[in-house]
């Protein structure tokens, strides 16, 4: 019994689930993809702070600073490391920069 | 008799069972009215049992479906909804994608 | 009382668009709601388990209890058997406004719980750009 749990929680790590998603307006005219995403490590389900979501922007920002960056794809995904003891929150956005 | 409307009704309310997680709608920026455009759709889903799952890749896969119906086009408020149909210790988590191609 | 208490309404996702101005144009407020009830046959069978005595309430949670074994999986409120409730939301917002010049949505999915049995809700609130009609002035 053990061992049969031992080895359900190393085959359970690194589970990914998604939370939410969102999907905005795509255009016509599609130039680079531009990509970025944002982590938190939780140990013990205590997370003390969600501002890690606003550098998410910035990173967008960042590789399409003279242009719009539009039909922009969001997930939220929680993958389990190790059941119970360490999980991460991961933010990913993945859209079209137009100049 | 009794036992066949037992396993009747065990099989129809077993079974076809959903949660309706999340809907989402996209911005509006047309000029011009709903009748000039079409209306898409497309769908992605991943199969899972006992809980393993290892990406969400159907997500893209969804969008990359809805854009390949609309590629010179603008797609105007994507409607996303995700859900997942529930079963026996497996389930199906989808994603389904409708907007207006102008 | 349980049960008069038991009914609460519950936020699962909020999601809020941007809001455009335009010069000769005014905001018409606008609100859908789309619904479908849920069954939740895991407390169906809690409830009847512990409100029953006899073997009729026993075997109704049984039953409820291995229809529940079949619905696993993540879930946000309590499951429906029609999932493509929510896919007619882009035809009621074209009866709305037809011109397509919407602006303002914010989304909510919502849940209403009572003991088994839920509403699930997709409620929009929006406003859709309509032209201001000219004032007649007097003409000196």
């Amino acid at each position: 019994m053990k061992y049969i749990l031992i080895l359900s929680m190393f085959i359970l790590s690194s589970c990914t689930h998604m939370a939410s998603v969102s999907q905005t307006s795509i255009p016509a005219k599609k130039g680079n993809v531009v990509k970025a995403e944002v982590k938190n490590n939780i140990i013990f389900f205590f997370n003390f702070s969600n501002d890690y979501v606003n550098e998410i922007n910035e990173k967008l920002i960042a590789q399409c600073p003279n242009g719009s960056v539009k039909g922009i794809l969001t997930k939220h995904e929680n993958i389990t490391y190790f059941p119970i003891i360490f999980h991460q929150i991961k933010i990913s956005a993945e859209g079209y920069c137009n100049e | 008799m009794n036992k066949l409307i037992l396993f009747v009704l065990l099989f129809t309310l077993g079974s076809c069972a959903h949660s309706v997680h999340e809907v989402h709608i996209g911005d509006f920026e047309t000029q011009e009215a709903f009748t000039a455009g079409k209306w898409i759709k497309a769908e992605a889903e991943q199969h899972v049992i006992f809980g393993f799952v290892y990406d969400t890749d159907y997500v893209n896969i969804a969008r990359n479906r809805l854009i390949e119906k609309c590629p010179k086009g603008d797609i105007q408020g994507v409607t996303t909804r995700y859900s997942t149909s529930l079963g026996f210790f497996n389930w199906t988590n989808k994603i389904f994608m409708q907007g207006l191609c102008l | 009382m349980l049960f008069l208490f038991q009914g609460c309404a519950i936020v699962h996702h909020v999601q809020v668009g941007e809001v455009r101005h335009k010069k000769d144009f005014v905001r018409m407020p606008f609100q859908l709601k789309i619904s479908e009830t849920g069954i939740d046959f895991g407390e169906m069978a809690n409830i009847s388990k512990s409100l029953s005595k006899n073997k009729a309430g026993n075997s109704v949670s049984s039953i409820a209890e291995i229809i529940s074994l079949f619905q696993t999986g993540p879930r946000t409120g309590k499951p429906v058997y029609n999932e493509s409730y929510a896919d007619s939301l882009a035809t009621a917002l074209y009866k709305e406004c037809p011109s397509g010049d919407i602006t303002g949505l914010v989304l909510v999915r919502e849940m209403n719980s009572y003991p088994v049995v839920s509403g699930e809700i997709i409620k929009i609130n929006g406003y859709c750009l309509q032209r201001k009609t000219a004032k007649k002035g007097k003409k000196s």
